[in-house]
């Protein structure tokens, strides 16, 4: 047991260095058990469920009856653990609640499934870290969310693992009408595999969303990400953005995909490349589809290398090569992504500075 | 060694090949605001390039001294850190927020404190958050120029026509701001082709012409720029040039 106790410390210490404020608010996942878990008391009273998800199968079996492997084919008692997320009607929880995925053992296979609820008008924001202590493991993830009527939810999810690492995650998110969900991914992890597919169904009139990609592939690692919209209410709207820098011998492919079906609806895919080096590969896939005839969907990609102009001017104010190099990568992983509480935006732009930094 | 804070000593710069500078001189002294004028092509931005060391500008003779320091050798980042700075004619569009270009430099040139202040007389608060030149207009890249110069409290400004495309009111601002760094004892050599910015300017030193890759001396700077204006370059087509 005090290995275990050993090994949450240093996963909260870790999760600590990427911003992750888990004794605030949040709940620590290693290997296959939920280990920690903190809420705010007046949250609770609220009516905030915060809980493992086995333990919310059993204390909660109507919500989870109703919300749980709806969009998702699986089975709970396949799971290992995983977490389930209830915010009540009308409810804003300000304070983002942290949630860590740590693979903490050789040859552990970590199966999760998370579920997401936010009742109509509500307001929350997730964060997820998962990375790992060890080498040699695997992390295979899926995760449900609603987002209901007039509610907003905003998820950002950083992904730290180590090199032999594989990674599998399905993710699948409901945004009801005028709900809004807004994604932020950063992977800066040296992971072997990554595959991760996100579907985001907008049932809802009017609802929007918006996903931001940044992803940073070194050493090996092979990286494939697939996300995709269905634009399903009238006027509902999206923007995929992304940006991928491929380092050493590693690889990035990702796809796009919005599919229109409402009336009036809009989408936009931005994605920009940049290779450094000469053995990394990035390919990207955009895909607009219209099954209506008034959607306005729109796509920009770009895949380039740092710009030899762009260089030699940072070069002539002061800057040496590598100065040089990781403030124009600084510059390109920018996406605007706005709507971050303060608290959390000074640990992304933290993990952004180091992912510029960082050499492959 | 020469009391210039400037001095260029018969330098030949190449570009892809071609010979673009021809054996040029030119001095300029701390607190003097020299002014070097000629034709398009004349070979104006490619010295200036060479001085600040831009890798494409190849110096293939002669030597650049910042005061008594040899910084021929030196790239072009240890020349800034030594203390040239350059506003470009034509910078490149970065992928990088204005506002984190000024607060690079200015952490690096120690200037933070200043940063509001250069900011609010260049009136750039509005490209802040904009990639640094992307979609600018053409007096909006001279104005931000010209901050990334202030910042890095130079020794020698080389200033590659900071007034073209630059309306009335900005060259005031921008020439009270030349004479202000000129007063603080920095070496300014401005390249100009119009007579508004100079006649703003109080700290005139001396002028220089160059044609076709070579650099003559014309007197004091305010007499070359009347005789620029009224005639042109073409008293400076024969014996003038060395
Ligand atoms: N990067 C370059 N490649 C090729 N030729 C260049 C380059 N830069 C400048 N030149 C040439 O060098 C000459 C001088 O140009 P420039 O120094 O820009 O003149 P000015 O600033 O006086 O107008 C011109 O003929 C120009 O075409
Ligand atoms: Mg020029």
């Amino acid at each position: 047991m005090t290995n275990e106790s050993d090994k949450l410390r240093e996963a909260m210490t870790k999760a600590r260095e990427i911003g992750l404020e888990v004794e605030k608010g949040g709940a620590v996942i290693l290997n296959e058990n939920l280990l920690y878990k903190k809420l705010a008391r007046d949250l609770e009273k609220m009516g905030v469920i915060y809980s493992e998800i086995h333990e919310a199968a059993r204390e909660y079996p109507d919500l989870f009856d109703k919300y749980a492997f709806k969009t998702l084919k699986g089975d709970v008692n396949k799971i290992d653990s995983g977490i389930f997320l209830y915010i009540p009607k009308g409810l804003t929880v300000k304070e983002p609640i942290f949630n860590c995925f740590v693979l903490g053992n050789k040859k552990v296979v970590q199966k999760v499934y998370n579920l997401v609820v936010l009742e109509d008008g509500s307001r929350a924001i997730g964060v997820s870290g998962c990375f790992t202590l060890v080498n040699e493991a695997v992390h295979s993830s899926l995760e449900e969310t609603y987002v209901g009527t007039g509610a907003s939810y905003t998820r950002i999810m950083i992904h730290n693992w180590l090199p032999s690492v594989g990674v599998s995650a399905i993710s699948s998110v409901e945004v009801g009408e005028k709900g809004n969900y807004q994604d932020l991914y950063i992977n800066y992890s040296e992971a072997k595999s990554i595959s991760f597919n996100t579907m985001i169904y907008q049932k809802g009139s009017d609802s929007t969303s918006r996903a931001d990609q940044i992803v940073s592939g070194t050493g090996f690692s092979s990286l494939k990400y697939s996300t995709e919209v269905f634009l399903i209410g009238d006027r509902s709207s999206s923007q995929l953005i992304s940006r991928l820098l491929a380092r050493g011998k590693s690889s990035i492919a990702t796809k796009a995909r919005i599919v229109a079906s409402g009336k009036l609806t809009k989408g936009h895919i931005e994605c920009k490349g940049l290779t450094l080096g000469d053995g990394a590969e990035i390919s990207t896939v955009p895909e607009l589809r219209s099954l209506s005839n008034d959607a306005e969907l729109t796509h920009e990609a770009s895949i380039g290398k740092i710009k030899r102009e762009e260089l030699e001017y940072l070069e002539s104010k002061g800057f040496n090569e590598e100065e040089a190099v990781s403030l124009l990568i600084r510059g390109f992983l920018e996406t605007g992504f706005s709507d971050l509480p303060s608290t959390i935006r000074a640990s992304v732009e933290s993990v952004l500075d180091k992912l510029s930094k960082a050499k492959g | 060694m020469s009391q210039a804070s400037l001095s260029v000593s018969g330098i030949t710069v190449e570009v892809d090949g071609t010979i673009v500078v021809k054996k040029a001189n030119l001095d300029v002294r701390s607190g003097e605001i020299a002014i070097l004028m000629g034709p398009n092509g004349s070979g104006k931005t490619s010295l200036l390039r060479a001085i600040m060391g831009f890798p494409s500008y190849k110096i293939i003779a002669g030597n650049i001294y910042l005061d008594s320091l040899d910084v021929t050798n030196l790239p072009s980042w240890e020349r800034a850190k030594a203390g040239i700075a350059i506003a470009n004619q034509a910078p490149p569009a970065l992928s990088l927020k204005t506002k984190w270009l000024f607060q690079k430099i200015a952490e690096k040139y120690g200037t933070q404190e200043e940063l509001g202040k250069v900011v609010n007389e260049i009136m750039l608060q509005h490209l802040l958050e904009r990639p640094a030149f992307n979609g600018f207009s053409g007096g909006e890249v001279k104005r931000a120029e010209i901050a990334t110069v202030m910042l890095s409290k130079p020794k020698v400004a080389l200033l590659d026509e900071p007034d073209s495309g630059v309306d009335v009111e900005s060259t005031k601002k921008i020439a009270n701001m030349i004479d202000a760094m000129a007063k603080k004892g920095v070496a300014i050599l401005l390249v100009t082709h119009a007579g508004m910015l100079v006649r703003n300017l109080k700290m005139l030193g001396r002028g220089y012409v160059m044609i076709n890759g070579r650099i003559s001396q014309g007197s004091n700077a305010r007499d070359l720029l009347k005789s620029v204006l009224e005639e042109g370059y073409r008293n400076f087509r024969g014996s003038d040039i060395q």
